[in-house]
């Protein structure tokens, strides 16, 4: 358009116009195309903004949905939705993922036995405290979806899946080993007797025979369900019902419930539909200043590698006293300490609480904590435990090769607009 | 005859009553006067064999000179583990049960964390 311009301001050089006139016309037809340039200014950053998520690895949510069978899906929702999944027909998996809060739970650590409601209601109910953040379940399902949990306790390695089952787990497939877990959890999904006692030693035997146990207690307590989810596996009648076939039907109904159906983001980069100044803001500095694409790549808006981020710890944490070692808890390898898989973000502005004890109630406090985490310190509410626990973090932080710089109070706002066209539809 | 059966008396009174005495009112005592250092220890014994086993760990992966003066130091700090299991010892001979010496630790837990309840209403926990 530059070179047009300049085609005809030439132009005029050759017309038999006195000095004024030419100089007129010369101020009209800049004035024109300098407008025609303003025009397009934001058209050209929604153009680098496109260009930028592609290069980091993002494609199109809504092609890339998992398949899943219908009546395996609906026997699922019943499984996730019931109680008598636990050991002690206690608690559902819907109690921790609920659909008010996006799959989450709302709360910044999760509440297991004993819990009762939802929200502040759950957490007065003075249920057992769990140490991590309910995770939402967006996108599990889908093929790339490669490390479970906040620790990545589940993940895929080339062909194999690590988990807790070592070298033998229970199926090929990260959802549906990632199922197997929460259910052998002690105070979480089960409460202690005497056969779990006995269990205690932690062991491929041991899961097995609480998996079995598990599975045998539903088959008792919904002999017509056990009897469906048999057929549909294609499992004979008279053998007793194995856990894997509880765990793949409500990994089918993950699939079919939590599949990214598309977002406000989805359709600006493959629809080219236009978005606002401040959320086209927010999105260059997620690709650009910000750095947030360094770690919060592809899809799911996520490496699922494992960094350290200075946000604060609430609860006792997985390791006690109010300490949380993150991964090292899986590799135990000094490394590790501190970090956790980098959360995906999808629909992230409705599943708050954030941060692996959800100490982070809002976008703009979890944000601030990748380059300011001492903003959070607040010297009369801290315990010197805790105060210590952060400099580790934040020295853990430091290791990660990406060093997010000062973002103003304006940016981080751009930021979460931009954050917020994540949203699902 | 009389006066020594009174005598034995009062001393197999006084035995029962001492021991009604410290099987009663043993724990509590043992509590008050060495309840906030068996925490205090708790805390201090859990961290070093978290170091421990850290520094044991960085060996193990990627040794160094000062990764194992590192090890050697935290061996060291073991000792206050054996400060705390003497701690241990004295309130179970005072009459301590296991379940009440359990509790005192969870105390000490919830006395050093986050509490939840109190996070909550730090940060005047709303919903959209």
């Amino acid at each position: 358009m530059k070179k047009e311009t300049m085609t005809l301001v030439s132009l005029l050089k050759h017309m038999s116009l006195d000095t004024s006139k030419r100089a007129l016309l010369t101020f009209l037809i800049l004035s024109f195309f300098s407008v025609s340039f303003a025009e397009t200014y934001k058209e050209k950053k929604e153009r680098f903004l496109r260009s930028a998520a592609i290069s980091n690895g993002y494609s199109d949510v809504t092609l890339a949905k998992p398949e899943y069978d219908k009546l395996k899906a609906e026997l699922g929702k019943f499984l996730f939705e019931e109680k008598s999944i636990s050991y002690n027909g206690e608690i559902a998996c819907v109690d921790c993922h609920l659909n008010e809060f996006s799959g989450g739970d709302g709360i910044p650590v999760s509440i297991g036995l004993n819990g009762k409601g939802q929200g502040i209601e759950r957490i007065k109910s003075g249920g057992k405290i769990i140490p991590r953040n309910s995770l939402t379940l967006w996108g599990r399902g889908d093929n790339d979806f490669n490390a479970f949990f906040w620790d990545g306790r589940v993940e895929r390695l080339g062909n194999l899946v690590s988990s807790q089952f070592g070298e033998a787990p229970p199926s090929e497939n990260t959802l549906e080993v990632a199922v197997h877990l929460p259910v052998l959890e002690l105070g979480e999904m089960v409460r202690e007797d005497d056969f779990i006692q006995a269990q205690r030693l932690e062991s491929q035997d041991s899961a097995k025979a609480v998996l079995n146990r598990l599975a045998a207690n539903f088959e008792k307590s919904f002999p017509d369900k056990a009897k469906e989810l048999k057929a549909a596996y294609n499992v004979k009648d008279d053998s007793p019902l194995e856990f894997i076939v509880i765990a793949k039907s409500i990994a089918e109904f993950i699939k079919r419930d939590f599949s990214i159906k598309g977002h406000a983001f989805n359709d600006f980069v493959f629809n080219e539909t236009s978005i606002s100044e401040d959320e086209l803001d927010g999105g260059m500095i997620f690709y650009g200043k910000g750095k947030c694409s360094a770690c919060h790549s592809g899809r799911h808006f996520s490496d699922f590698k494992y960094h350290a981020v200075a946000v604060g710890q609430v609860a006792q944490g997985k390791n006690g006293f109010g300490v949380d070692y993150g991964r090292f808890n899986v590799t135990h390898n000094p490394k590790d300490l501190y970090t956790f898989r980098t959360p995906p973000l999808v629909d992230v502005a409705d599943t708050f609480p954030y941060g692996h004890s959800g100490s982070s109630m809002s976008l703009k406090g979890v944000i601030t904590d990748h380059f300011d985490p001492l903003r959070k310190l607040v010297m009369n509410q801290f315990t010197e435990e805790q105060r210590i626990n952060l400099n580790k973090v934040i020295k853990a932080s430091g290791r990660t090769p990406v060093d997010v710089p000062h973002l103003s109070d304006e940016e981080v706002s751009k930021l979460i607009k931009f954050l917020k066209l994540l949203t699902i539809d | 005859m009389k006066s020594k059966l009174a005598v034995l008396n009062t001393l197999t009174a006084l035995v029962v009553l001492a021991g009604a005495v410290f099987h009663f009112g043993g724990p509590a005592f043992a509590k008050m006067i060495w309840g906030e250092e068996f925490k205090s220890l708790m805390y201090e014994c859990d961290h070093a064999m978290k170091e421990h086993y850290i520094a044991k760990r960085r060996v193990e992966i990627d040794v160094s000179d000062i990764a194992l003066k590192n090890l050697d130091s935290t061996r060291l700090g073991l000792m206050v583990c054996h400060d705390y299991d003497k701690v241990n010892k004295r309130l179970e001979l005072m009459g301590m049960s296991r379940e009440q010496i359990s509790d005192l630790g969870l105390e000490a837990i919830e006395e050093r964390n986050y509490d939840l309840s109190k996070f909550v209403e730090t940060h005047e926990f709303r919903y959209k």
